[in-house]
């Protein structure tokens, strides 16, 4: 019985939830409503998604329309915080940094 | 005035508790049509519902606008910026500790008066059988 509890590991997944728990102390990319994204390290979530993110970069992307070609022109800004908290209805999706955009 | 029992849940349970624990301190907070606040927080309960104080108001136009109290709905918040020298785990361990619940006291026994009353009523129903 001892060798069964021994070979259980750390983290266990069980919920959608603990994929996230995974990530924690790592860096993350956020995908947020309204064109926005958040590159930061993890330090706490809830099961709202509300979460704290350390060193945190928003992108935020807007559509403007070139005014001579009409042509969509996409524009980001780019903004660090040191520490945010970030409410969790605004969230879309929580991922690994993609290996390209860190 | 008492906390609701899903308010307090949120508040233990959630990461609400942080921003509680930023009660008095002065902060910014982002909304989601775009305008920021900078101001003191003197209150934030389980919702997220927060009240300022000494706040500028500046709206997606960049307008600023001053005001002495303000309250942010929790369902407009988008960020709250977190003062860079606050722990973050000492804030949420203080938080707690403040809302540790106190003991109820315990249930009090049925009396003996209402115990004989109700043998008596369900005599009075199914008769006396025994």
């Amino acid at each position: 019985m001892a060798d069964e509890a021994d070979q259980v590991p750390a983290i266990t997944v069980k919920e959608p939830l603990d994929l996230v728990r995974l990530s924690l102390d790592e860096r993350i990319y956020v995908k947020m409503r309204n064109e926005r994204e958040l590159r930061g390290r993890l330090h706490a979530y809830d099961q709202h998604l509300n979460m704290v993110l350390g060193e945190a970069e928003e992108t935020v992307t807007t559509v403007e329309i070139d005014e001579e070609t009409y042509e969509e022109v996409y524009k980001t800004t780019k903004r660090n915080i040191p520490m945010l908290f970030v409410r969790g209805d605004g969230v879309i999706l929580v991922s690994p940094p993609m290996r390209a955009g860190v | 005035m008492s906390a609701s029992k899903r308010e307090k849940f949120y508040s233990y349970n959630t990461l609400v508790c942080l921003i509680e624990g930023l009660e008095g301190k002065y902060t910014t907070v982002d909304m989601r049509n775009e305008s920021f606040v900078y101001g003191k927080i003197m209150q934030a309960d389980g919702f997220m519902n927060l009240v300022m104080s000494d706040v500028t108001y500046v709206d997606g136009r960049g307008s600023e606008y001053n005001f002495d109290s303000f309250f942010v709905h929790a369902r407009n918040i988008r960020y709250i910026h977190i003062p860079t020298e606050l722990s973050i785990i000492q804030t949420i361990n203080e938080q707690l500790q403040k809302m540790k619940r106190t003991v109820k006291p315990e249930r009090q026994q049925v009396s003996k008066k209402v115990l004989q009353r109700h043998t008596e009523t369900l005599k009075m129903i199914y008769g006396d059988t025994k």
